[in-house]
């Protein structure tokens, strides 16, 4: 019998709709474990228990007398320290927002508490979701659950060590170049950054406001489908929000690969950014499992992945520097070295280069969608290597474009990361992604709920 | 190390040791004097100094002049990483959409 803290979403649900345990209970086991290995892995950087406590406690009593007000009631969902939460900082894990002191919850904060979800937690991330593991900030990088020597990728760095290390059953993180599925990636989970528009940014510190997107992170496929449910829908005061009605995203659970033509882009990892030997394989392993469950498997390619790299790049760089320029002048010093270096070439940027990334980026989306006139949904890399250590500089430089993440920010389409095995040597994550049109979330659920079932990984958890 | 020379007239980009000479990179930027100079008073910058003028980074530059130069090697490399737009009067993203009236609205 698993240990209260090592449930999934939907396991907690059900027992607490079944009394077999209450939201107090439930999240006590997570202090209790965030208490035990917490230290182990920097998830956490600003813990909110009591507050959490309060209420789940209230939870407790709603739950009984009138019903849970959703399949989320009294379960805790992290939160990556550049949404707000009203009543705390937003720090952006940066000395820059230290006293950055909310009044207001997120758009996406307001609907889950109205689900019935509680945070007990910020968490960790990139100094403004673009710096990377850096040891000259307030708070400490988050490490890898997996082996703590080792990055957690980024920039939800502590969402995903958090969900992995059993502390939390799901969190919150943002994606604009990969930032939910890098994570994700590298720490065995299941990561989704849906359809541009799909879930609002409003009250979620932004890096790249075309590029920007809120994502959920779970060990599960069927607890991301719930969470991510929860999650979305048009709001108005986000410019970028799409007016799409929010949908049950699991509804095509449970009908398995048969009928799927699949989208096996290979070029990403065999030409354009040559992966592992043992990624490779496990890619190929995973598309074959695929076909072995019934779904067809179709060759595709889509223009280089150095093309969508360096288009999200001038736009990112641009879009940041226009939101970061006052500090950037003023006091460059107060950032970590290696976000000040992320961030300044956005100051170099000419309006011309930007406007051209935009241009070539709707030809990139076309070349997309055109790929979706012939399959259902595209399986990629995500990953090319398994998480580097995280004091080798040189190599987290290169995790960050060795990866086939920021195409599909560049275009907007769902996409989701989960694990397809591990690696013999260091024991770490091995990685794919499932991409599909625009508001296909619910495809790529079905097909990522059937492989997850089919394959040998669900059960694999690190010995923290 | 790449040399600029401004003069009253503006900046002009030098390749040392060639002071007085055409400028060949066109994209480097024209350097404004707050002060205008005498007629043919000089003051030599280097491009560092003057992109970083340009962008408003005077003052950073002096405390991270490794970082401005990598900083603009990459927003180069950048630039040139993919294509130029098949078709250059094509609609950039997101296209610019007017505003819908709010209701009661006099418009």
């Amino acid at each position: 019998m698993k240990a209260l803290h090592e449930l999934s979403l939907t396991e907690a649900s059900a027992g607490i709709a079944r009394r077999r345990f209450s939201p107090v209970e439930y999240l006590d086991a997570l202090q209790a474990r965030a208490e035990d290995v917490g230290g182990k892995v920097n998830a956490i950087v600003r813990p909110l228990w009591d507050e959490a406590r309060a209420q789940a406690v209230k939870a407790g009593r709603r739950i009984p007398r009138s019903g849970p007000r959703s399949a989320l009631d009294g379960l805790p969902v992290g939160l990556k320290d550049i949404i707000d939460i009203a009543g705390h900082p937003t720090t952006c894990h940066s000395r820059i927002l230290l006293d950055n002191q909310k009044t207001a919850d997120a758009a996406v904060v307001t609907k889950l508490r109205s689900a019935g979800a509680i945070f007990p937690a910020k968490l960790a991330t990139h100094e403004f979701a673009i710096g990377g593991p850096a040891f000259d900030l307030p708070f400490p990088p988050a490490r890898n659950p997996w082996n703590t020597a080792h990055h957690p990728g980024g920039s939800s760095s502590g969402s995903g060590a958090a969900v992995r290390a059993n502390i939390l059953p799901a969190a919150l993180g943002t994606d604009t170049g990969g930032s939910v599925r890098h994570p994700a990636s590298h720490c065995g989970i299941v990561g989704m950054k849906a359809t541009y528009g799909l879930v609002s940014r409003r009250g979620v510190f932004p890096l790249a406001f075309t590029l920007d997107h809120v994502g959920p992170m779970t060990r599960t496929v069927a607890d991301n489908a719930l969470l991510l449910g929860m999650m979305a829908g048009h709001d108005a005061l986000d410019p970028g929000s799409a007016a799409h009605k929010p949908e049950n995203y699991a509804r095509q659970m449970k009908k398995g690969l048969r009928g799927l033509t699949i989208g096996y882009v290979r070029h990403f990892h065999e030409k354009d950014q040559p992966a592992s030997a043992e990624m490779a394989a496990s890619l190929d392993a995973a598309a074959k499992l695929m076909g072995k469950e019934g779904a067809k498997i179709k060759a595709i390619t889509l223009p280089s992945l150095n093309e969508f790299a360096g288009v999200n790049r001038a736009i990112l760089m641009a879009e940041a520097a226009a939101i970061h320029g006052k500090w950037l002048r003023e006091r460059p010093g107060d950032y970590a070295n290696l976000t000040l270096r992320r961030l300044l070439p956005g100051l170099f940027m000419r309006a011309e280069d930007y406007v051209q990334a935009q241009r070539r980026r709707r030809e990139l989306v076309a070349a997309v969608e055109a790929a979706f006139a012939e399959v259902d949904l595209l399986l990629t890399a995500s990953s090319m290597d398994v998480a580097c250590k995280i004091d080798d500089s040189e190599a987290v430089e290169l995790t960050y474009p060795r990866q086939a993440r920021t195409p599909f920010n560049v275009t907007g389409h769902p996409a989701l990361t989960m694990m397809c095995g591990l690696s013999k040597l260091e024991g770490l994550p091995l990685s794919l992604q499932l991409v599909g049109p625009s508001f296909g979330e619910a495809a790529i659920y079905r097909a990522a709920e059937a492989y997850e079932r089919a394959a040998p990984w669900k059960g694999l958890r690190p010995a923290l | 190390m790449k040399v600029f020379q401004a003069s009253s007239g503006g900046t002009r980009y030098r390749k040392r040791p060639l002071f007085f000479t055409q400028a060949r990179v066109p994209e480097a930027p024209v350097l404004r004097q707050a002060k205008p100079l005498s007629m043919g008073a000089t003051i030599q910058m280097t491009e560092e100094e003057i992109l970083a003028r340009a962008a408003g980074f005077t003052a950073g530059l002096k405390a991270h002049p490794k970082e401005v130069a990598e900083a603009i090697a990459s927003a180069r490399r950048i630039a040139g990483a993919f294509k130029a737009p098949a078709n250059e009067t094509a609609e950039p993203m997101p296209a610019y959409a007017a505003p819908i009236s709010a209701k009661g609205s006099r418009a």
